[in-house]
């Protein structure tokens, strides 16, 4: 097991075998984030891509005063939040439907594990919904409350990794859940 | 440090405690509020079991993609951007040591052509196959394998002046 300090000097070094290493160790989370914020597979992928070479253009220069997950984490954020400028850009969400019907779901979205067919549209719906309510979020939320749910980064953390005060990281985050509850208040009362 | 009213309902505080952000006594009083209060038990599981369907749906994202070519890719590009970031100075750099060492080459291969693939001129026996001597000329033809020639010569008369001269 090399730790993340070896790692980094060896990345520094240009050893090829440590970048390899890096890859396979963060490729998941970065893609996680990646895809919790921006909710698209293609560019995740290209996301994670760019999140790499961008690391091992810039590793030379790291100096260690975050860890590298952190430091991972803040060009993913980054990455994320340039793309949606990007796409924004061209209208591309002014195509995705917020309404949370199931009819249009692509087939690929139904394909589960799941034994029983009835669970799986259930399940393939909880999903949409997911989708659907994370969209509307402002990118800012959406990014911190990734950030706090899937990668369970502290307030600290996600302050350090968004560049943004203790202060606003509680208030995205109290937004975020707020907004949610409304988005989903069919499925509140319903549980209730 | 804020005291909890345990009898009052408080979404900021409620988040705040299911993200672990609280200390020990705002964490005391919100847990002695749930306790008694229905409402914000539900709230709470509902943002729970939001959080959880989130994580599953985007695990389940995750599983599904094959890392393996995006793996190769992302190293072959990076490889390629560092071969491209030593940039010319590193091509100039192995040029000193090539181009030298190609001149080198080049002249070997020349001598040695020269040296040991070029046929020679054949140098085959010739035969003188006539000859005359006259008072004014020579004729004198011989053969090669390749060639017929002709050797023709004058004889010149010494003059008057360069006898004189000469006795």
């Amino acid at each position: 097991m090399v730790h993340d300090e070896e790692l980094i000097l060896r990345l520094q070094r240009g050893d090829e075998w440590a970048f390899q290493l890096l890859v396979r160790r963060f490729r998941k989370k970065i893609y996680s984030v990646a895809y919790g914020i921006t909710l698209d597979r293609e560019e995740s992928q290209d996301i994670v891509q760019e999140v790499f070479l961008q690391a091992y253009r810039n590793i030379v220069g790291f100096r260690g005063d975050a860890s590298l997950s952190t430091w991972l984490h803040r060009i993913t954020v980054n990455r994320c939040l340039n793309w949606k400028r990007r796409w924004a850009r061209r209208f591309k969400w002014m195509h995705v439907s917020t309404d949370s019907n199931d009819d249009d779901a692509p087939a690929a979205e139904i394909e589960s594990p799941l034994p029983n067919p009835e669970e799986r549209v259930a399940d393939a719906q909880t999903r949409q919904q997911i989708d659907n309510a994370l969209k509307m979020l402002p990118e800012q939320i959406r990014t911190v409350f990734v950030l706090r749910e899937l990668e369970g980064l502290s307030y600290e953390e996600i302050a350090d990794v968004t560049g943004i005060k203790l202060g606003t990281v509680r208030s995205r985050l109290f937004h975020a859940r707020k907004r949610l509850k409304e988005i989903l208040q069919p499925r509140v009362k319903e549980e209730l | 440090m804020t005291h909890v009213q345990s009898n009052s309902c408080d979404d900021a505080l409620l988040i705040r405690y299911l993200d672990g952000d609280l200390g020990p006594d705002e964490k005391k009083g919100i847990e002695d509020h749930l306790q008694r209060c229905e409402t914000c038990r539900r709230q709470l599981a509902f943002f729970s079991d939001f959080s959880q369907d989130f994580r599953n749906h985007v695990q389940r994202e995750t599983d599904r993609v094959d890392f393996t070519p995006l793996e190769k890719e992302v190293i072959n590009k990076a490889l390629r951007q560092r071969y491209y970031k030593r940039g010319p100075s590193s091509l100039f750099a192995s040029l000193k040591f090539a181009v030298p060492a190609a001149a080198v080459a080049c002249l070997l291969l020349f001598f040695s052509y020269t040296r040991f693939a070029v046929d020679p001129v054949p140098t085959a026996p010739s035969a003188i196959i006539n000859s005359f001597t006259g008072s004014m000329s020579s004729v004198m033809i011989f053969e090669t394998p390749e060639t017929r020639q002709t050797i023709l010569w004058y004889n010149e008369e010494p003059d008057a002046e360069s006898e004189h001269h000469a006795s």
